[in-house]
């Protein structure tokens, strides 16, 4: 019966009543913040929104982890629209594969290409940055519907403060320099506690 | 052995006809690969091998009839045991399919209708010699004396008498198309409608080339050239992987089309390709688990056909000591490997920008970068590592030369 279990919680396309099954995930590479996750890491196959306050105030030091694991599996990785110059070095030292990131440099089609590189489940993970682009719902739904194609989650980045407040994302962090990250979003239903956690440079590299 | 002939009967002096040769003979070369022009409007084909794929030579010529009907060109058919013979009974528009039905013809055949030059013909008449049948009737010591060799083995090469060397045609190794429109276009729809069926057409000459395709060079004319700032419409689309896949080449068509606006009446297209036999047929294996991995080729060209081909890049760092020039856009496959133990933040501002000294709380530093004296390019700097007042790690630099201040360079996002 544990192993059937098991074997159901690997799908999520079986219908099974009221067990709703829980979303698969990968760690983040840093135990301080799976343990403040639902399903103890970033849920695969769905729409994350990040929403630092200001350009490079953390939303890379938490997704460095997962990114550096992807690239070294041999995972695609793709930059969508960066408000700025990823700097190779730094992202080298972090263990990420140079010749595995793809930067898509455009300003007016970042979301169109998100939808086509998540449409394709060919990526290993897509991080895309709306900058100037002002989101509405339907652009989430549609982010969260192609994520569905495949197993890469999507980090949505926007700063814009006029965000729409209904969304389809599986989570939604706000980061404010430190970094300090807060779920104000997640698809439970029971109310969020102690939905703060500060990432000390400390905890990051102890992970 | 079994010839067949194409005589095209209409004027031909344009200058598009020899590539309207190109195009009817890569039709021709789906019967047959024994194929050639005997003259500028005449094609011979062997058709003997190809017969057993048809149930009669009538379905054949029906069926080659039917894909020449585009061409709009008038022209005659003739069959004949040899290839000379066959150029002949084109022109004649007569089928001899045994040598007694050719022999006969031949007979009867004036001098005339021959492809022979001016000057033979005018020799045999003079000497009362107006069918074929008649020369062919004298001792062959008199008709080498009489006319010369050439004439003679001219026309026994018509008789079959003596073999005829054809050097056969085969399709040229670049492609090229080039399709005038009488009625010019200015929808995308009909541009689409032209270019779908020019892949069509590409694909079969890939196929038949054993190549695969890289690139697609599409030239769009616009009516009244010569006319001031004139430039041709032209898109370029190159593909990560070769490939002859026609429902991919279409779809990316399709995106570029979307991006294109057409300014005035287009009369002419031209298609160009890049090809190369350097590939692997694709094998939809049951059990290969890589397969989506030959996806990723086909993702990358749909992005590039949309947003143009530098919008997908790599980042590599670059052996140079000055950071804002370390780093080059490139192609991930072509990314070099650097060793460079320094501290360095995730992103780099396109330019350093100016700041003020007094807003920061300097962190860790300076690090001195002292740099071009040899060159008359002298750059100074101290970088630190700083943090904002609102809790952000940035990371500047305080420049001695060539000018003076406090400059932010990146972010430890």
């Amino acid at each position: 019966m544990e192993a059937l279990q098991q074997l159901l919680n690997t799908r999520t396309d079986i219908w099974r009543g009221r067990v709703q099954p829980p979303t698969p995930t990968v760690s983040t590479g840093q135990s301080a913040l799976d343990q403040r996750l639902p399903g103890h890491g970033w849920p695969c196959g769905q729409l994350i929104e990040l929403q630092p306050i200001h350009v490079g105030c953390g939303e890379l030091s938490i997704t460095w982890p997962l990114l550096a694991r992807q690239t070294q599996r041999g995972q695609p990785v793709m930059l969508i629209s960066p408000p700025l110059i990823p700097c190779p070095q730094a992202w080298a030292q972090a263990g990420i594969d140079l010749t595995r990131l793809w930067i898509v440099r455009t300003q007016s089609h970042s979301l169109w290409t998100a939808e086509h590189a998540l449409q394709s489940g060919l990526c290993g993970v897509v991080m895309v940055w709306s900058n100037s682009t002002r989101l509405t719902t339907t652009h989430l739904r549609r982010l969260q519907l192609a994520c569905e194609y495949g197993h890469a989650p999507c980090f949505l980045i926007d700063s814009d403060v006029n965000r729409p407040v209904t969304t389809f994302s599986a989570l939604r962090l706000t980061i404010a320099p430190g970094p300090t990250v807060t779920l104000t979003h997640t698809r439970r239903a029971q109310p969020l506690k102690s939905n703060t956690l500060k990432l000390t440079p400390r905890t990051l590299s102890a992970s | 052995m079994s010839w067949l002939g194409l005589y095209f009967c209409s004027s031909q002096d344009h200058e598009q006809w020899p590539q309207t040769q190109q195009w009817i003979a890569r039709v021709a070369y789906e019967y047959s690969d024994q194929l050639t022009w005997l003259d500028q409007v005449t094609l011979v084909v062997e058709i003997q091998k190809s017969q057993k794929l048809y149930a009669t030579p009538e379905t054949l010529l029906t069926h080659l009839t039917e894909t020449l009907r585009p061409l709009r060109q008038q022209y005659r058919l003739g069959t004949a045991p040899n290839p000379m013979a066959a150029g002949l009974m084109a022109r004649l528009g007569t089928r001899c399919d045994n040598q007694a039905s050719l022999m006969n013809v031949l007979d009867h055949c004036p001098i005339d209708l021959t492809p022979l030059p001016d000057q033979a013909q005018k020799s045999l008449y003079r000497c009362g010699i107006d069918t074929l049948g008649a020369f062919n009737a004298l001792p062959i010591d008199q008709r080498v004396r009489r006319f010369g060799q050439a004439i003679n083995l001219h026309i026994q090469k018509l008789y079959g008498q003596q073999p005829t060397l054809i050097e056969p045609w085969h399709p040229q190794d670049q492609y090229y198309r080039r399709i005038d429109l009488i009625d010019p276009i200015t929808s995308k729809q009909r541009l689409q409608h032209y270019l779908d069926k020019a892949c069509e057409e590409l694909k079969s000459w890939l196929i038949k080339r054993n190549q695969a395709l890289t690139a697609v060079m599409i030239r769009c004319k616009y009516e009244r050239p010569g006319s001031a700032n004139q430039s041709d419409l032209t898109f370029e689309l190159t593909l990560a992987k070769p490939s002859f896949d026609q429902q991919h080449l279409k779809a990316l068509i399709t995106l570029k089309i979307d991006q294109l606006t057409i300014e005035r009446p287009i009369n002419g297209i031209v298609i160009q390709c890049e090809s190369t036999s350097q590939h692997t047929p694709s094998s939809n294996d049951l059990f290969d688990r890589n397969q989506q991995q030959g996806d990723w080729p086909q993702l990358l060209d749909h992005l590039k056909a949309r947003l143009g081909e530098r919008a997908m890049t790599g980042i590599s760092p670059y052996p140079h000591h000055q950071p804002e020039h370390a780093w080059r856009w490139r192609q991930p496959d072509q990314v070099n490997d650097l060793d460079d133990a320094k501290h360095r933040p995730s992103w780099l501002l396109p330019e350093p920008v100016a700041c003020h000294r007094d807003q920061l709380v300097l962190k860790q530093g300076p690090e001195r970068i002292e740099t071009g004296w040899w060159d008359n390019n002298p750059c100074q700097r101290d970088y630190w590592i700083a943090q904002e007042p609102n809790g952000r790690t940035l990371w500047v630099f305080h420049e001695h030369k060539p000018r003076m201040g406090w400059f932010i360079h990146g972010i430890f996002g």
